[in-house]
Order: C-alpha cells, then structure tokens, then sequence
C-alpha cells in the first residue's frame, strides 16, 4: 500500500444505511430484505427493514413471488420469506453455465475426501450424529474450532448434492453439443 | 433446536443466497476493495471482504473481514487487520456458546473474552453496522493516539 492515504472519511459520505437507502430502488431493497429472510415475515415487517411502507413492500413482494424468488403463505395477514428451491435452483444453473462436467466432478471427489475426514474427526456418520455435549468443555478455541468444523461438515453434504446436479447437468450439455456439432 | 441441557445445539449450512446478498451490498461501499468467496464461489466457505488500504495509514498493510453466514441466522463476522508486526482483530458472533449469550462480541485489540452484543440477527443490519464501524475505526486511526 504505497499510494498516498486518501484518508478517512468515505468519498460520498453517510452511513452504510443511508447509503442503500439512497442507491437502490424500492424493489431492489426488498429483494435484498427478502434474500435473507428465512422465517415468514409479513409486508409490514419487511417494509420496516427495507425502509419503504408496508404497500410499496407487498407490491415488490408480489413480483418477487411471480418470479419465484419468493414464496407467500397466504393468512391475515400473509406472510412471505425467500423460496429455498429458487435460489438452489439458480445455484445449480450457474454453476453448471460456469463449469465443464469435469470440472465439477473434480470438486465433488474434493468434497467426498473432505466429508470422509470429517467423518473421522467426529468419530460419526453424519453431522446430525453429532452430540451435543462434543461441545462442552474444552478451553475457547477448542470449542470455536469444532463449532466451525461442524458447520463446515454442514456446508460439505449441501455442496455435495447441488454439485452433483450441475456435474450432471453439464454433462447433459456437453453431450448436445457433441451431438448437434457431429450432425452439422 | 434444543437438547437436554437446554443449550441449543449448533447449526446449519453456510447461507449462500444471504452472503451474495451481504457482498453486493459491501461491494458498494467507499470503504470496501473488493469481496471473494474463499476458496472458491462452487463450494464457499467464508466470504472475503477486502478493504481499501488507501483509506488506512500506512501503519496498516491490509484490513479484512471474514463473514460467514448460517441458514440458522447464526453467523461470525472477523475484522482483521495486519500491522506492522502484528494485528488488530474482533468478532462480531452469533452461535451457541455456554458462558457468554447467544449473539455477543470479541473485542478488539485480540478478539478478547466475548461480551453481550445487542446486534438484530439481521443480514443487512450486521453488515451495516460492521461497516459503519470500520468507517469508526479508519477515522479513529487518522485521528491517532
């Protein structure tokens, strides 16, 4: 870092609230909302944390349900949170657009070899049979290196599955384009 | 999720559709050089939020945070930064932990015994209030001792 310090204080100012407020438009501050909600949330809910009214939420929201991005438990009143199956869908999409077959099988013999060290190190099948009390005692670091190997565990078996889809998807490309180019 | 003892037990997956989310939003800030996922985007396991060194003094090599993201809304928030001959460090955490509560902070200069954090379990509010306080800190660093 050898440039001269341009200093403290962020170019166009504001705090980094502020400044989402201002950059994005009410659509877009509740499809970032809505990405990480999880939990069925109401329009009022997601107005307030996307600083926009509980109408200009639940037009956003209809759309992002349209597109499937979102889904809506309907109730009074309703509810809506980020459909799982979308964004696993669209996950698997790019990484199959992104990667050759090869590639991705590559990754997923990785995370095999991975997940079989794990399974080692916890002495069980399965993250699920991971008991509890694997998490008492121990000084602090201990216990924050477990918690983490854990949800690294987690990650691995999702990862696994979503890669094996798009392996088998490039694969099914890779094969139309052999195909279709010995035809022409 | 709660065993026996009360304590819950730990937790889900990474958050990939929640970390984009938190990446493009730091992506845009002034203070923020660019963000990666580490080691790869195929199979993430933290995202890696580099900051401008331009912004620090030049005591300061490199300012980083390590952001991971749960399906369970827990998640661990690291702010690193390389000094000459050592670091400045703290965590902002939220995942099960016996002697401190559930969400909490590592407090800087080492990321030290973990105290209460009143933080939302929210996605754009931790990574807003993160950035504003890095804002803090490059402010405070100007100011020196």
């Amino acid at each position: 870092m050898s440039e001269e310090p341009r200093g403290p204080v962020p170019a166009d100012g504001g705090d980094a609230r502020s400044r989402w407020r201002a950059d994005r438009t009410t659509f877009q501050r509740v499809y970032d909302v809505v990405t990480g909600t999880t939990e069925p949330a109401t329009a009022d809910e997601i107005g307030d944390r996307a600083d926009c009214s509980a109408d200009g939420a639940r037009s956003a929201l209809e759309q992002l349900v349209e597109m499937g991005v979102a889904e809506k438990r309907d109730g009074r009143p309703a509810t809506y949170r980020r459909n799982d199956a979308y964004f696993r869908w669209k996950r698997v999409e790019r990484l199959a657009e992104e990667h050759t077959a090869a590639e991705l099988r590559e990754r997923v013999d990785a995370l095999v070899e991975e997940d079989e060290a794990l399974q080692k190190r916890f002495g069980v099948p399965d993250p699920d049979a991971v008991s509890p009390g694997a998490f008492d005692g121990g000084d602090r670091s201990a216990v924050h290196d477990r918690w983490e190997a854990l949800t690294q565990w987690r990650s691995v078996r999702r990862d696994l599955r979503v890669l094996q889809r798009a392996a088998h998807r490039a694969a099914g490309r890779d094969e139309r384009g052999t195909r279709d180019g010995a035809s022409v | 999720m709660t065993d026996g003892s009360g304590d819950p037990t730990p937790t889900g997956p990474l958050d990939v559709p929640t970390l984009e989310t938190v990446a493009g939003r730091a992506g845009s800030h002034p203070l923020v050089e660019r963000w990666v996922f580490d080691p790869s985007g195929a199979s993430p396991r933290l995202l890696r939020i580099e900051l401008d060194g331009n912004a620090y003094p030049p005591s300061v090599e490199a300012a980083r945070l390590d952001v991971r993201w749960f399906v369970t809304d827990d998640y661990s928030v690291h702010y690193v930064e390389s000094q000459d001959g050592g670091r400045y460090e703290c965590r902002w955490d939220r995942h099960p932990k016996a002697s401190a509560p559930r969400t909490h902070f590592h407090p800087p200069p080492d990321a030290g015994e973990a105290t209460p954090s009143p933080l939302d379990p929210h996605h754009l509010d931790v990574c807003f209030t993160v950035l504003d306080w890095v804002a803090e800190r490059v402010e405070e660093l100007h100011d020196g001792p």
